[in-house]
């Protein structure tokens, strides 16, 4: 199967916006129950599809059936830490995030445009204040983490992680994406 | 509230089955770096100088200019730019093929209905707000909900399990401070 970039695009984007609006993504009463712990649908959806996808992503790479490649491993620096944080303190004020609010709006909701409009000015004081903190510390990696749970990307294949724990990505992923099934499971259905 | 929505088995499998895909067929799910792409769009309009031989006047795009200018330049065929314009597809078609549709909740949520009253324009400020600091942190993190959180964690990152450890060390207190209804 030969898609040009841009056919996948479409194909991906579509399927994605479809599966995020029917799990209730782009509902805000579900995401902030889910903040304030009242429900829990949302948090059971996501925890299961993600340990189902590390499965799936891990077994396609020890079975050659996933370019190792196409992985993209982001660095962890400080500033992920920090802008997870103000990230978190954004997300509960609305109950949107960047990729729920462009379906949200799909969906009819006119508050999610006022979330997108408000990230484009979120967006671009950053880019106006990047200049200055982009030489401090908080776009410094944390040692050696730009790897993920399992190891470097030249070693996904089954070789030794040598910063963790001593098991392949294969294996860290079988056991980390269980535990987010069991988690899944036992979350009430609420 | 719940009505027309896929069971959370079903739900996650069809979720599971996007993440992957998107990585088999070329790379991982983002979106947040198209607010970035979509400001500089405008901004360019209005300061045409923005971008200039592959080079910008703003730090931020320069550094990271692989990425963002082939974007900027010719957005319609960019990968990330599409493939938002298609999520915004996939939802009006999702609504309208199996809704629902929320109606009086267009503006308002129940849960923020409960808490802080009818009001459109206090929603539709701090709706504001929370978009501007959402994508501030998410730029300072160099990812969002879909690339840390889905993503990057399907990836066993670190940075997504640090990204999500702090977004939820600050989400659930405040959450339960701010809708105590």
């Amino acid at each position: 199967m030969n898609m040009t970039e841009q056919q996948i695009a479409i194909v991906v984007g579509f399927a994605f916006g479809v599966v995020l609006h029917r799990i209730g993504a782009t509902n805000p009463n579900l995401v902030i129950n889910m903040l304030r712990l009242r429900n829990f649908h949302l948090m059971k959806v996501i925890l299961a599809a993600l340990g189902l996808s590390t499965l799936a992503l891990y077994l396609g790479i020890e079975f050659s059936m996933i370019d190792v490649t196409h992985l993209d491993i982001k660095r962890a620096t400080y500033g992920v830490i920090a802008g997870g944080a103000i990230f978190g303190l954004g997300w509960t004020l609305s109950g949107y995030c960047p990729g729920s609010a462009i379906v949200a709006f799909a969906e009819g909701r006119l508050d999610a445009l006022v979330f997108i409009l408000g990230g484009l000015i979120g967006s671009f004081i950053f880019m106006l204040t990047y200049k200055y903190f982009d030489d401090g510390f908080l776009f410094h990696a944390i040692q050696n983490s730009n790897l993920n749970i399992g190891m470097t990307i030249g070693q996904v294949k089954g070789l030794v992680n040598p910063y963790l724990v001593p098991v392949s990505a294969l294996y860290t992923g079988i056991i980390l994406a269980a535990l987010k099934l069991i988690i899944a499971f036992l979350l009430p259905n609420r | 509230m719940n009505e027309g929505m896929f069971g959370w088995r079903l739900g996650a499998v069809v979720l599971a089955v996007c993440l992957v895909s998107a990585v088999y067929l070329l790379k991982p799910l983002g979106v947040s770096t198209q607010f970035v792409v979509a400001t500089s769009l405008i901004w360019k309009k209005v300061d045409p100088k923005l971008i200039e031989r592959n080079r910008s006047s703003n730090e931020y795009i320069n550094d990271h200019r692989k990425i963002l200018v082939p974007a900027i330049n010719k957005p319609l065929k960019n990968y990330g730019v599409i493939l938002v314009l298609f999520m915004f597809l996939g939802g009006v078609v999702s609504k309208i093929l199996f809704g629902p549709s929320p109606n009086e909740e267009a503006v308002v949520p129940k849960v923020w209905l409960k808490n802080f009253g009818p009001s459109k324009m206090n929603r539709i400020v701090t709706v504001f707000i929370s978009g501007a600091i959402s994508l501030f942190g998410a730029r300072l993190a160099a990812g969002c909900t879909s690339g840390h959180m889905m993503s990057g964690i399907m990836q066993q990152a670190c940075s997504a399990y640090l990204f999500t450890a702090a977004v939820f060390v600050i989400a659930i207190p405040v959450s339960l401070i701010l809708y105590r209804k």
